[in-house]
């Protein structure tokens, strides 16, 4: 219910593959965006590292948890790693619950937790040609 | 003597950049990770990472104190933008 993924993300795939849920009223789906923009700085592209093992795993167990904190029916997520554009889905998220509250909810929970828990590295192309890696405790 | 182990470290992100290479071999002599990072950062330059970085051993989190053993992975993680 979590993974790292190398190509494009096929978000009906994603969806379908959660489905059929009879008993849930209620599907949150959650994008992130590649954008153009970050701190004033005009963005061409990012690239998306992970440490594998620890990722997919802490990833995982959030999605467990959200599972389990949500009484959610099901739940599933995605992170894009590799080389990507302005305007790609970096990720996905998918849940599903008896009622919305519980299906909102989720849904921000664990993209919030995902961006605090999941070793991954992002690292921006810019458009003057520089690049460099966001939050970086070197610079 | 010093009990001496060896162990594997693992870098990321900038840290990986600085250091020139994603991992390294290395006979490790002190008693906590803390003291292990400490090391590295001063040989590789990554001290101003101090108190930004997580560290890992064996693919799960590890706490700072934990002494390292022989055959450990450990990898310093600086601060996750992924999401």
């Amino acid at each position: 219910m979590f993974r790292l993924a190398a190509t494009v993300i096929d978000i009906q795939a994603e969806r379908s593959a959660l489905q059929p849920q009879p008993q849930a009223g209620a599907f949150c789906t959650f994008e992130g965006w590649v954008r153009d923009h970050h701190q004033g700085r005009s963005v061409r592209g990012l690239r998306y590292e992970a440490f594998a093992e620890l990722a997919e795993r802490a990833g995982r167990e959030l999605v467990a948890t959200a599972i389990r904190r949500f009484e959610l029916r099901v739940a599933a997520a995605v992170h894009r790693v590799g080389e990507l554009h302005v305007g790609d889905i970096a990720v996905w998220i998918g849940v599903a619950a008896d009622h919305r509250a519980a299906a909102f909810e989720a849904c921000r929970w664990l993209i919030d937790r995902i961006k605090e828990e999941v070793p991954i590295w992002k690292y921006e192309h810019y458009a003057d040609g520089s690049a460099g890696w966001v939050s970086d405790p070197l610079a | 003597m010093i009990k001496t182990v060896p162990v594997t470290v693992l870098y990321f992100g900038a840290l990986r950049d600085a250091v020139g290479r994603e991992r390294e071999r290395r006979l490790c002599a002190v008693d906590s990770l803390e003291a292990l990072w400490l090391e590295c950062a001063s040989e590789h330059g990554l001290a101003k990472a101090t108190g930004a970085v997580r560290v890992a051993v064996n693919g799960e989190f590890a706490v700072w104190q934990r002494e390292p053993r022989e055959g450990d992975e450990v990898a310093f993680l600086p601060p996750f933008t992924g999401g």
